[in-house]
């Protein structure tokens, strides 16, 4: 199993209380606002805390509340795209590709940032800045850096959720591409049932902090 | 101009200098800190490290004297160990335009720095780099603005220190007469020409200061 979960975070009056696994596939997180769906993305993360849990990526133990194991954020090589506000204001699309290859060798770093460029169709506009590109290009760029750090899961947290219906059926292609071409598991968070259905090769339904069904993609 | 008057324009821009560079420094570090941590007895630091902003001069001064003097807590350990007393001296000077012109710097950092978005952090972590790397790289060149308005602020409260610094520096003709404790003694002594000349160099800086400060706090970077 590429990854599998079960936590337990309390805040105030939510409670969530999730298990699940998932091998190299697209797992969609799906249900409403305020379900727990971006919640767990922040526990397996390790930007939040659980109260209670265990997190193994590639049998690798990053979290375990028992044996008091908590891998910090920095080195779980898990990839995470933000709904909103990815990219950094402050560095052209060049730096911001780069700032993601973090502990690579200079000339190894900018070798791949010159071929993510490629992938994600950049080429032209490494030198302009987040606020001179559309929001579909700054989604590209976004995955662009998570994926040049080459993690072992990516979390996608309503990526294309500011975007328009044109572009987001775009981006979902190009989702499916970066799948096939990264080879990675892909945990996406969505409150659009058709996006689910599309990505998905399996959904897991959210409900007031638990999951409440598990269904197949179409 | 003549010589006294050179002296302490010098001597003023020297002071508010070396207190700008420490009050840069140390305001960032509480500034930082105060903006990202949460810990016990937190708004009291963050009252006694504001307190100079709203205390007069003189009780700032005051305090300055019991701690640094010949015979305060500190004095008196750097006197037994070095017979040397920062008391009418212009380091004096300088440790006074420091404490006044922290507050200031550390009122506009802060607010600077709690204004970056949470998730520029949580992205920079996420990327693998540290605390200190994701301070340095993301934290601090987005809050820039208020950070160089902090300091440029921070050096006209420097420049105009009067009241803390009379207390713990004295004026001392040729030593610690800084531009406002000289306009203070021309005044007294009714040398009006010579007092008139350092108001309107002293209001010229402090005026240019400020329209920078406000220039820097509006530009978007």
């Amino acid at each position: 199993m590429a990854v599998s979960a079960k936590f337990l975070k309390k805040f105030n009056d939510f409670k969530l209380d999730v298990e699940f696994s998932m091998g190299n596939e697209t797992l969609v997180f799906f249900g409403p606002s305020g379900a727990g769906k971006s919640l767990t993305l922040k526990l397996l993360s390790g930007l939040i805390c659980p109260d209670q849990g265990i997190l193994k990526i590639n049998d690798q133990e990053v979290f375990n509340s028992e044996s008091k194991i908590n891998v910090r954020p920095q080195d779980r090589s898990i990839g995470y795209v933000f709904q909103n506000h990815s990219l950094f204001p402050h560095m052209t699309v060049e730096q911001n590709i780069l700032f993601g290859a973090k502990g690579a060798q200079k000339s190894v770093a900018y070798f791949e940032m010159k071929e993510m460029l490629h992938t994600f169709h950049l080429e032209s506009l490494e030198k302009k800045y987040p606020r001179e590109i559309s929001g579909g290009q700054e989604q590209r760029v976004a995955l662009a850096m998570t994926l040049i750090r080459k993690p072992k899961l990516l979390l996608l947290d309503e990526p294309f959720s500011a975007l328009d219906n044109h572009l987001r059926t775009t981006m979902r292609e190009s989702l499916k591409e970066v799948k096939e071409k990264f080879n990675i598991p892909i945990i996406f968070v969505t409150h659009d049932e058709g996006e689910a259905n599309f990505l998905g090769n399996r959904i897991l339904v959210f409900k007031n902090g638990k999951i409440i069904e598990e269904k197949k993609g179409l | 101009m003549e010589s006294s008057l050179l002296h302490s324009a010098y001597l003023s821009i020297k002071v508010a200098t070396i207190a700008t560079f420490f009050v840069a420094i140390f305001g960032l570090l509480f500034s930082y800190f105060l903006a990202t941590r949460k810990f016990k007895g937190k708004e009291i630091i963050e009252v006694i490290l504001t307190l100079p902003l709203v205390m007069p001069p003189t009780v700032t001064g005051y305090y300055l004297i019991i701690l640094f003097g010949r015979n305060g807590f500190i004095g008196s350990l750097i006197y037994n160990y070095t017979e040397w007393t920062i008391m009418f001296t212009w380091y004096a000077a300088a440790l006074s335009s420091f404490i006044v012109s922290l507050p200031l710097m550390i009122k506009t950092t802060q607010a600077s720095i709690e204004s970056v978005d949470k998730t520029m952090i949580d992205s920079a972590y996420m990327l693998g780099h540290s605390e200190t790397e994701t301070a340095f790289k993301v934290i601090f060149p987005l809050a820039k603005k208020g950070i160089i308005a902090g300091i440029i602020l921070s050096f006209a409260r420097a420049i105009g220190e009067f009241g803390a610094t009379l207390m713990l520096a004295g004026n001392i003709p040729g030593k610690t007469d800084t531009m406002p404790l000289a306009i203070y003694g021309l005044t007294s002594s009714g040398e009006w020409g010579k007092a008139h000349m350092m108001v309107l160099i002293l209001t010229l800086i402090s005026g240019v200061f400020l329209y920078v400060a406000n220039r820097f706090s509006k530009r978007n970077f």
